[in-house]
């Protein structure tokens, strides 16, 4: 997209009957909560793999009047959501924000927001792989034939034998869970602590799939059960004690990055969400 | 920023706006949402000469295109390929008038036609998706009435919501409706003043 092409493109880059096919299919996602509608993913002019899923979302329900927040591994300035945020914005205009509370829709890969999203936001998740019965069955058919008997047995087994064999579950992230106590579901790469906010909560969550087609939700005040067994709970990533270096956050989730200093360096530990970490060290300063 | 691209039309305004409401309203049942108002307003009328409720009507369409099928009711009566109403959905949205049982998509144009939701598809184990979307005009949705109560997903406990002008029937269908999770219609009610309710096979409905 050229600064000086004649071209214009499509309010929000789709034509507006890859909108229509993607919000009919929406529709059906929160009418089924957990299910995969499968829908015909467009090329965009980035590459699949890279939240076409989640940007095809975001493209076919965005309005002019949105405000708009896009993060990738909790982070608003890394490479691939600052492209997504140009390209959403390019084409529609829309506000952008890097506060969670002031964005309508957030658009994210590998994260929840830190704070508790309202009921008139909305999450958009880009998801890689959409069903978590690839870990016990790679044939797409054969799997939505399980899904349709609600015939999750081999995945109890999959995920007993592997907290049994390696004291913790493989699956560390995208964790599966049992969605208004039917559909099994993956969570997409978000971490463990990222899994109960699904539960009973107070936004609408949309996941699209774009290599795989597919898009579905966690309607708000959903049961979002994560599959655990009575000796070995679920548990998320929290230890007792964990804080971030940088705002002293004790319950938010962390994660590792190396700082460079007079000494060479140093590994220091911060909350993932970037802008909750820098609201709440802006809060400080303004009080201190 | 530059922007690139042409601002919406107003049929693609009334649309995005639309869909927001229709998400919301499914995903939320109880709530009452507020439709724009509708983009044109030359609607064929219905066989009684009344005028069909235009918002439910371009918020259906505002869903409808080449790839899917809609069938219309005034009353119990399905109403033909050639009524006028029918011929003007298709000619503006290039979506295929069809049977019931194999429409995508169905506008019922007043209460009356609760009773033919046994007749739409609801989708099967393999493909729950498959199902109509039902579009129902009412004469009113009261904001704090207490006419059904709606527990289940998007609901915080339960919700109520107040109906006027629909019979005990009526209302009987509506709570009854074909809903055998993950099978199902997905209903929106929708009012002579845009007001929106949805209901998707989720929800369990009692008659108050
Ligand atoms: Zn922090």
């Amino acid at each position: 997209m050229s600064e000086t092409s004649d071209q214009l493109y499509n309010f929000a880059l789709l034509d507006e009957d890859a909108k229509r096919e993607i919000r009919r299919k929406l529709l059906k996602a929160v009418a089924i909560p957990g299910h995969l509608v499968p829908f015909a993913s467009r090329d965009l002019p980035i590459a699949r793999g890279w939240g076409t899923g989640g940007l095809q979302i975001t493209l076919s329900i965005i309005t002019p009047d949105d405000t708009l927040k896009v993060i990738d591994q909790g982070d608003d300035e890394s490479v691939n959501a600052v492209n997504l945020r140009r390209l959403i914005t390019r084409t529609t205009g829309v506000a952008t924000t890097t506060d969670t509370a002031a964005a309508t829709i957030i658009q994210t890969r590998h994260r929840i927001p830190e704070e508790p999203m309202r009921a008139d936001q909305i999450l958009v998740l880009q998801v890689p792989m959409a069903d978590p019965l690839r870990w016990v069955e790679p044939n797409l058919e054969r799997a939505t034939i399980m899904h349709s008997e609600a015939d999750y047995g081999k995945m109890w087994v999959y995920m007993y034998e592997s907290v049994v064999r390696a004291g913790d579950l493989r699956i560390a992230s995208q964790y599966p869970v049992i969605v208004n106590r039917r559909y099994l579901m993956d969570t997409t790469p978000i971490p463990r602590w990222d899994v109960p906010k699904l539960h009973m909560a107070d936004t609408l969550y949309l996941f699209g799939a774009g290599r795989e087609k597919r898009i579905y939700a966690v309607p708000p005040y959903t049961v979002v059960e994560p599959l655990q067994f009575e000796d070995y709970p679920f548990r998320t990533e929290y230890r007792p004690g964990q804080r971030c270096a940088r705002c002293g956050a004790d319950n938010t989730f962390l994660t590792e990055h190396f700082v460079s200093d007079s000494n060479g360096g140093r590994w220091e530990t911060t909350c993932s969400d970037a802008a909750y970490c820098a609201k709440r060290v802006a809060q400080m300063e303004a009080t201190a | 920023m530059t922007i690139v691209a042409t601002p919406p039309t107003p049929i693609e305004r009334f649309n995005g706006l639309a869909f927001r409401v229709l998400l919301d309203c499914l995903a939320r049942p109880g709530k009452v949402g507020h439709l724009p108002p509708p983009p044109f307003a030359d609607l064929p009328p219905l066989p009684d000469g009344t005028p069909p409720n235009a918002t439910a009507v371009a918020a259906g369409m505002s869903l409808l295109d080449q790839t899917v099928s809609f069938v219309h009711a005034a009353g119990e009566e399905w109403l033909p390929v050639d009524h006028p109403l029918t011929r003007w959905i298709a000619l503006r949205t290039n979506a295929r008038p069809v049977e019931a049982a194999a429409a995508d998509f169905a506008l019922l144009h007043d209460p009356a036609g609760t009773a033919l939701f046994g007749e739409l598809a609801a989708g099967s184990l393999l493909y729950p998706e498959r199902s109509c979307t039902v579009f129902l005009s009412v004469p009113a949705i009261a904001l704090n009435g207490e006419t059904l109560r709606l527990r289940g997903p998007g609901i915080a406990t339960t919700a109520t919501v107040g109906l006027r002008g629909v019979a005990p029937t009526e209302l009987a269908a509506i709570a009854s409706r074909p809903s055998q999770f993950p099978l199902g219609i997905d209903l929106f009610l929708i009012d002579q003043q845009g007001r929106c309710l949805g209901l998707p096979r989720t929800t369990q409905i009692e008659v108050i």
